[in-house]
């Protein structure tokens, strides 16, 4: 029965359609797909997703496949629709400070193309050679300097999405201020492509600064608290500042008992000088004794290297929470993970956000079967102290069994029939989003 | 409905209590009216102090199909607060209070009535500051700007309204009470809050805004560059950005409305010039230091005759009074005055100007520019006089003009100003069918009666359902200033 509701699929012109073994590149959690489907042209989307959705199939949009792990594991995956082949600029103006770029389009290849032109769009995801715009946008993906420069949805100044019955809608423009009807493509960035899929973006850019410092420093027994107190009256605002525990491996600094700090500054030379020296007093003042310093292109790497622990996972023994709260909290929770992690044998790590007010934690146990029974009573746990915190990534059993998204915001009624009024037939992502929508 | 106002009133009585219902056609009156040229009289105005007022207001309209139109300050400039379908107006004005600042966390719980200048003024001390600043900042409430997503001047770094609201606690078209958005970051669902910012008061009423407040800049510097022409100056602003700096604010005002400001406000202005320049740099003393002399140079390069620096500021507020009040000037230059809201990409300024002056001058009405140029957002005061109805419908088409080549230029129709009931039919010079079909839907799951500001926002035909039916309205000017010719007499 399901060939038969595929072969509309077929004759759609502009798309390609993959089955059998070749389709099983594309991966959701621990499923992989039986069939693909790679449009060549907005139009082909929109008509592969009205064909689906004609026909009954659950379709999931497929960007770079870096964060499938997110949210409930899908009711049921008949299609996959890979953007890979929306890719490219479509416009940009380095004089507007605006850009306009197709969903497939990696981060990667947008950053190179801004940096070409002094500028920046300063929106981290993980894996940024993989990760794409659309992909970015659809989870809502705030990165380490989101405290400073904003999520997606505040660089987002137009979108243009595919629906379930083969329109194609439009929201916002290529200007950076805009009240014309209702703001939907910030309705659709977070959303996780349940309510329709996003094919090409639109964002304000802004000039890359000069000088760009990223300076980490290991945190001895005593210090963190301190330096805690001291990051809040640093004169220049960081874009970026985590204290960090673990990671071992991964991060290209030496870390101490109470773990490390990094700092990443942007700004003109002189300013980021005198950011610098303010900086050390301040962690002199804590007692830290020294700190690693990179500069430029080596502070962008170091920045990157931070991001990509979001996506962060030790092959089917790992698991990732994001907790949100205010900063002190988020420590105290982060050491009281730590303890119960050392009952339950598991390790832990973790980044917090100190401008933004998020954990990163991620616990991984020695084997997967060895997560299946240490994970439960850190679930608890967090559900009991951050009842909002959300679970990144996970073993799929783990993922159809907890509350990913926490618990249900009050506006959920409101929330499923707006999912109604865009997907009727329940055709995107559908049982992965909040209340399983 | 006038046959059953009484006992309707009765129930508007009950939950608002005698001193927050106003039925006195005399108090009406005062409702009629907006920041925009539009009118219409309500049946009742509330004014209720708490969101459960105003939960049951929302209820009891939902149930006997009454329309009730939310209003802040009545500032809005497209019609968004005038009750067209006449109903019930809910007036927020009396929910004002500040009710907690959080200057650890950066933020800060109002009521929607509180004027946005009031917000500023409170964290000022503590050395904080509301980013958004409309021009009208000290009478526009914040749940206003929630509903217009407003902007100002200062918006070319700082964003607008929604970039500035963590969450919101709002009424819903049935009366439920929710709570959207979140004062921690990243809260699961579809961003509420975004969409609710600028949704014109036709999905939601809001009754309480957490918002961001910021750190007061270290160092700010303000200056204005005198040019020959808006050409010359819009070329100017292009290539200070081409530079790499990017002013919090880029404010344009062209010759005739430089005449109008310098004998409204006296602020200094420089009358001859064809066109000035504010630019206003905010960041750390050496940021500022470093691009200051940058921006002075960019500016005499691009044939700048004068560049003043404020040196201190009370030299700042007085570059900044002029701006500030430049729509409240054109009453010395003009009766009336209807302005466009149009944006563009920046780069396309000087032809979209030339535009602008050539629409005018196709009708026989004069054109004043007063615009945010950074932003690319021009407002255009197409002079008039609103009681000759003939005026009016050359200056409507003006407006048009002036709105197709914003689309054209590859910009939008409405930067701060909203839609409201002034440009909804112009709506289809920017969306497709497609598009418009995606926000009616949206607005359908949102408020299935359009219960909530009718007539508002979608084009008519698509915006307003009453009695079952689709109704086509009578919106624009021309029609408006004949129907203000016959409110003139009947008042």
């Amino acid at each position: 029965m399901l060939a038969d509701a595929y072969a509309p699929l077929r004759e759609i012109p502009d798309l390609d359609v993959i089955d059998g073994s070749q389709a099983g590149v594309f991966r959701i959690g621990e499923q992989r797909a039986r069939l693909a489907v790679r449009p060549r042209t907005h139009a082909a989307a929109a008509a592969a997703l009205r064909a689906c959705a004609a026909a009954g199939l659950h379709v999931v949009p497929y960007g770079g496949g870096t964060a499938q792990t997110l949210g409930h594991p899908p009711f049921r995956i008949d299609v996959v629709l890979a953007l890979d082949l929306l890719r490219g600029i479509h416009a940009y103006d380095p004089h507007d400070l605006t850009l306009s770029v197709e969903a497939g389009t990696t981060l990667a290849e947008l950053a190179q193309t801004l940096a070409r032109a002094g500028q920046h769009l300063p929106l981290d995801g993980a894996q940024p050679a993989r990760a794409t715009v659309g992909g970015l946008l659809a989870t809502g993906h705030a990165g380490w300097r989101a405290g400073t420069y904003g999520r997606p949805r505040d660089l987002l100044i137009g979108l243009r999405t595919a629906l379930t019955d083969g329109s194609q809608a439009l929201s916002g423009g290529m200007v950076v201020k805009n009240v014309t009807g209702y703001d939907l493509g910030k309705l659709h960035a977070g959303a996780l492509g349940t309510l329709g899929v996003i094919l090409r973006a639109n964002f304000k850019v802004m000039p890359l600064a000069p000088a760009r410092r990223f300076v980490a420093a290991a945190l001895p027994e005593g210090t963190r608290a301190s330096v805690l107190t001291r990051i809040d009256t640093l004169i220049l605002r960081p874009s970026a500042a985590l204290v960090l525990r673990g990671w071992e491996g991964e991060l290209p600094w030496k870390s101490g008992d109470e773990g490390s700090i990094a700092v990443m500054l942007e700004g003109a030379a002189g300013e980021i000088d005198r950011a610098t020296r303010d900086l050390r007093s301040a962690l002199g003042a804590a007692g830290i004794p020294g700190a690693s310093i990179f500069d430029q292109a080596r502070a962008d790497d170091a920045l990157a290297q931070l991001n990509d622990l979001w996506g962060s996972e030790i092959g089917g023994r790992s698991a990732a929470y994001c907790l949100r709260d205010d900063t002190t909290r988020l420590i105290s929770w982060a050491a009281m993970l730590e303890r119960i992690a050392v009952t339950e044998q598991m390790a832990v790590d973790f980044a917090a956000d100190l401008l933004d007010g998020r954990l990163l934690v991620r616990l991984a146990a020695p084997t997967g079967h060895a997560l299946r029974s240490s994970l439960p009573s850190c679930e608890e746990f967090i559900r009991k102290e951050a009842p909002g915190a959300r679970l990144l990534h996970a073993p799929e059993w783990a993922r159809r069994e907890f509350p990913v998204w926490g618990g249900e915001p009050s506006a959920i009624a409101r929330m499923r029939e707006i999912k109604r009024a865009f997907d009727p037939a329940g055709t995107l992502n559908a049982g992965r989003y909040v209340g399983k929508i | 409905m006038i046959e059953q106002s009484a006992s309707f009133t009765q129930r508007l009585r009950a939950i608002v209590g005698d001193d927050g219902l106003l039925t006195d056609p005399q108090q009406l009156r005062l409702y009629m009216y907006d920041g925009s040229i539009e009118r219409a009289l309500p049946l009742a105005v509330v004014l209720p102090r708490t969101p459960e007022q105003v939960a049951a207001l929302v209820r009891l309209c939902h149930a006997e199909g009454v329309f009730l139109t939310p209003r802040g300050a009545g500032t809005g400039l497209s019609g968004g607060s005038i009750p067209l379908c006449g109903g019930v107006v809910l007036s927020l004005a009396r929910m004002k209070a500040i009710l907690s600042v959080d200057t650890e966390n950066q933020m800060a719980t109002v009521e929607p009535g509180l004027v946005n200048l009031d917000l500023t003024r409170h964290v000022s001390p503590k050395g904080f500051q509301y980013v958004p600043d409309p021009s009208s900042q000290g009478a526009c409430t914040i749940g206003g700007n929630v509903a217009e997503n407003s902007g100002g001047p200062h918006t070319l770094t700082g964003g607008v309204t929604t970039n500035h609201v963590l969450e919101l606690q709002l009424v819903l078209a049935d009366g439920t009470q929710v709570s959207v958005g979140s004062q921690a970051p990243d809260p699961p669902g579809p961003d509420l809050v975004g969409v609710v910012c600028g949704s014109e008061g036709t999905i939601a009423i809001v009754t309480r805004i957490v918002c961001r407040i910021v750190r007061k800049a270290e160092c700010v510097r303000t200056m204005l560059a005198a040019f020959d022409s808006c050409r010359a100056a819009s070329e100017a602003v292009s290539a200070v950005i081409a530079s790499g700096i990017v002013p919090t604010a880029m404010e344009m005002m062209d010759h005739p409305a430089l005449s109008a400001i310098e004998a409204f406000s006296h602020a200094g202005y420089p009358v001859d010039a064809g066109a000035v320049l504010l630019l206003e740099l905010e960041a750390l003393r050496e940021e500022v230091e470093d691009a200051a002399p940058r921006v002075v140079e960019i500016c005499r390069a691009g044939g700048a005759s004068e560049v003043r620096v404020a040196r201190n500021e009370e030299e700042r507020e007085a570059l900044w009074k002029g701006r500030k009040k430049a729509f409240g000037a054109m009453g010395r230059i003009g009766p009336s005055y209807y302005v466009q809201d149009g944006v563009i990409p920046r780069t396309r300024l000087p032809e979209v100007l030339d535009r602008v002056e050539e629409a005018a001058r196709k009708v026989g009405l004069r054109v004043a520019n007063v615009f945010h140029a950074g932003d690319g957002n021009l407002h255009p005061l197409i002079l008039f006089d609103d009681h000759d109805p003939d005026q009016a419908k050359r200056a409507i088409a003006a407006g048009e003009e002036i709105l197709r080549a914003c689309v054209e230029a590859g910009g939008s129709i409405t930067g701060e100003h909203g839609v409201g009931m002034e440009k909804r039919d112009y709506m289809g010079l920017q969306f497709s069918e497609a598009t418009l079909a995606a926000f009616t839907a949206f607005r359908d799951a949102c408020d299935p009666g359009h219960t909530l500001n009718p007539y508002k926002l979608l084009p008519s035909g698509l915006g307003c359902a009453e009695g079952g039916k689709r109704q086509k309205t009578l919106t624009q000017m021309q029609a408006l200033a004949e129907r203000n010719a016959a409110i003139g007499e009947a008042y």
